[in-house]
């Protein structure tokens, strides 16, 4: 490689460099014109809470568990929570340890159906082949059963009005985790194509990218059920009136 | 030459991924819309509607005792408020399928989920076999209501749910904790006998 060809690159890298300045700087910008006044801002929170709470009053009429993803929980202190829910009742909590956010138009406060789960190998059923039992032994001990153990970490829930939530268990040992990082990467460049895709076609598109503990992982995948609702309430909720 | 091509090409996938990497990041930051309606609400009138809505889904909430069972973890919660008045381990459904050999019938042995509620509390219950036991085990099918009659499997007690399922004992206490039940929810006899005291004909019951 001679001088010419370095300084080639140094230039493009330099254009790069002056690129991401541009974009975080615009970011800052229509970040900082957005924040109101006090009463402003206590008008706007009270709109989205009430939203949110107009949206889960719907679904606890139901009677039917639903799941309510509140992101604007999120600090260093209050990690956000899957919260599981039945007329109001919370059945179980799910602490989120990492969880990405991003999506091509605001969601709006209204439950959103699970559509599909999307995942390489769905946990199959076993079959039960008919047998007298023996004399003395359990025979139901020597069965094969579909349990917690048999439900993937790693998949997709596709939800209605564009919504991706991508589940992670949390990879342990050195090689589990050195495998997460290059599918995390990979999967980051996927989606970041999508949204650019769905940006471009000016289709409503959301990720949200949850790391959860892997049994927790597993346990959301064996309690979510195609059909039930969610409701995600944004940190800076889009088309509210 | 080759690696020439080839480092070119390494740049520009680089630049091109950094590129959509950016654009990606631009157009989804989070870029608050203003309402043009927000300086129009009144402050009170949305502390009243935040009350009223609160207190519509409190209103929606379980009074009194309820259970809760988590059938992923196999764990029996009975509840009063947010208060946990007892935390057991249970059996629940296996999930597994059984099909009549005669190719006409087939089940799945899963806990259903949702809303519930004790329908009828059994003291001393007795387990009328259904069509699927005889199956399983290649017995025929008796005709008799009689023969299907089995006592002591089903534990002291019994509340039944609906659709022929019951939180109920066991015999197999060893596998309390796992799923290996037809459906119905099997507990240790402490725990079902406090669940049973606790519990009146109509409390709610959750399973997810």
């Amino acid at each position: 490689m001679n001088i010419f060809e370095l300084k080639k690159i140094n230039f493009q890298l330099k254009i790069l460099l002056f690129l991401f300045m541009i974009l975080f700087s615009l970011r800052a910008y229509s970040q900082a014109i957005a924040g109101g006044d006090s009463i402003g801002q206590k008008i706007r929170d009270l709109k989205d809470e009430n939203s949110l709470l107009e949206a889960e009053l719907r679904l606890a009429l139901q009677g039917a568990s639903y799941i309510i993803l509140d992101l604007r929980t999120e600090s260093d202190s209050v990690p956000v929570r899957i919260n599981l829910k039945n007329r109001g009742r919370v059945l179980r909590e799910f602490d989120v340890e990492r969880i990405r956010y991003r999506r091509t138009k605001g969601l709006f406060i209204e439950p959103i159906p699970l559509i599909k789960k999307m995942v390489f190998f769905h946990p199959k059923r076993k079959e039960i082949r008919p047998h007298k039992p023996e004399d003395g032994a359990d025979a139901i001990g020597q069965l094969d059963f579909l349990e917690l153990k048999d439900m993937p970490s790693n998949y997709t829930l596709s939800f209605g009005k564009g919504l991706l939530i991508s589940i992670t268990g949390q990879p342990k040992g050195l090689i589990f985790r050195f495998i997460h990082l290059i599918s995390s990467i990979l999967i980051h460049i996927r989606y970041s194509l999508t949204i650019v895709w769905n940006h471009l076609w000016k289709n409503e598109f959301a990720i949200i990218e949850i790391m959860v503990r892997k049994e927790d992982a597993q346990s959301l995948y064996w309690s979510l059920e195609e059909g039930m609702n969610i409701v995600v309430m944004e940190r800076h909720p889009y088309g509210i009136t | 030459m080759i690696k020439r091509i080839a480092f070119i090409s390494f740049i520009g996938i680089i630049i091109i991924l950094l590129t959509v990497e950016l654009f990606a990041y631009y157009v989804s930051s989070d870029r608050p819309v203003v309402s043009s309606s927000i300086g129009a609400s009144n402050l009170n009138e949305l502390i009243r509607r935040n009350r009223t809505l609160r207190k519509g889904i409190t209103g929606l909430s379980p009074k009194g005792f309820y259970i809760v069972i988590d059938t992923a973890r196999n764990l029996i919660f009975l509840k009063e408020g947010n208060r946990t008045i007892l935390k057991a381990v249970v059996s629940s459904g296996s999930g597994n399928i059984l099909r009549d050999p005669s190719g006409k019938r087939q089940w799945i042995f899963d806990t259903p989920r949702g809303e519930f509620e004790v329908k009828g509390k059994i003291a001393g219950p007795k387990w009328i076999k259904p069509d699927w036991a005889f199956i399983e085990e290649e017995e025929d099918i008796p005709k008799d209501w009689e023969d299907r009659v089995e006592e002591g499997v089903l534990g002291d007690y019994a509340l039944a749910f609906g659709n022929g399922y019951l939180i109920h004992g066991t015999l197999y206490k060893r596998l309390l904790g796992r799923n290996v039940t037809h459906g119905c929810i099997r507990v240790g006899d402490g725990d079902l006998e406090t669940i049973y005291k606790l519990s009146r004909v109509g409390t709610k019951i959750y399973i997810f």
